[in-house]
């Protein structure tokens, strides 16, 4: 029952729309009605709702620059315990320090198995749910 | 006739501890305006270790009870940052510079009831469930154990604790856990031991 609760807190309805990454492109079928009009004016030419492996990597990276790492250089394949020193109790805060950034839940199965940053990054490929769009102005 | 399995152990550097709070504390301090960012890293962290219904609540209610305390960004950036051995130093050295206003906010936090009871009690239970670690089979270890399936009671008359993991039991009746803490100052020490009883 506990885990309904802390699932429907992640999903916190986003109550500006990012100036740089607004996006026309519904997210879920409910958000169909809320097309918005944003396409034409914002004149996007990339799909900012899906984030590639490259911008996952660097938003990790900073996250994990903000602990006590014991190299700088963080690949796809740095260890989080042989590479950047980190013990469980650094893992734990690491890994929920990545959940904040984007927003997902690491499950027990991953969380207990995951070794490197590589590992942690497709993961959030993989699970990341873009935020949902408030309503266009005209629409309201 | 019962035979002793495994025997694991762990300590704990409070201050640890102390700095995830504060850390976490400062940032939602500085983001209260910003409300695209993320303010759960506690609740998801607390959620990691403790158990849902037996030490979450308690924890949390001592954490929404954590008086407010004033820091200025700029202070903060001083500071050096929001790294966890940033803030371990500066636990470490509050007294030499007592004058400083952000320092002085920060003793008052470590101060405050509530927050000594959520650090308490998380670094309680870190403790005793990586002892708990320790002595499982390395295949449960694996797949199947979870820190927030485990609590700690302690014994009405005797005062003593004890380690309850429920579904853990329910397959492995025959076993038992006996563990003991200690504190002394900014450490917290458990021992766990396994034991089989032979039905």
């Amino acid at each position: 029952m506990f885990r309904l609760v802390t699932r429907s807190l992640s999903y916190r309805p986003a109550t500006v729309i990012r100036a740089a990454t607004a996006v026309a492109r519904p997210v879920t079928p409910l958000a169909t009605r809320f097309i918005s009009q944003s396409a034409i004016r914002f004149n996007l030419s990339q799909d900012a709702s899906m984030l590639t492996k490259e911008d996952v990597l660097a938003r990790s990276v900073q996250v994990l620059k903000g602990f006590d790492v014991k190299t700088q250089d963080i690949t796809m394949d740095s260890k989080f315990q042989q590479d950047l020193g980190f013990d469980s109790l650094d893992a734990n805060d690491a890994l929920v320090a990545l959940e904040e950034e984007f927003d997902v839940v690491f499950d027990d199965k991953f969380a207990n198995e995951v070794k490197t940053v590589g590992e942690a990054v497709d993961y959030v490929l993989a699970n990341y749910i873009p935020p949902q769009q408030t309503l266009d102005r005209a629409l309201r | 006739m019962s035979r002793i399995i495994a025997i694991g152990t762990d300590l704990v550097f409070k201050p640890r501890f102390e700095a995830i709070l504060l850390r976490t504390l400062i940032k939602q301090k500085i983001n209260a305006n910003n409300s695209s960012s993320s303010n759960q890293h506690i609740l998801r962290f607390s959620s990691r270790i403790l158990h849902p219904l037996q030490e979450l609540p308690i924890f949390l209610k001592y954490y929404n009870g954590i008086q407010n305390f004033i820091v200025s960004p700029s202070a903060v950036a001083s500071q050096g940052g929001f790294t966890n051995s940033a803030m371990i130093k500066m636990l470490s050295s509050l007294n030499a510079n007592m004058d400083n206003e952000f320092v002085r906010s920060i003793e008052q936090m470590r101060e405050d009831t509530n927050f000594k009871h959520c650090v308490s009690l998380l670094s309680t239970s870190w403790c005793l469930k990586e002892a708990l670690y320790k002595v499982l089979d390395p295949n449960f270890q694996k797949s199947g154990f979870n820190f927030k399936d485990w609590y700690k009671i302690n014994d009405l008359d005797t005062g003593k604790p004890i380690l309850i993991g429920e579904t853990y039991t329910s397959k492995h009746a025959n076993e038992e856990f006996l563990i003991s803490l200690s504190h002394d100052g900014d450490y917290v020490y458990s021992v766990v031991l396994r034991q089989k009883y032979n039905l």
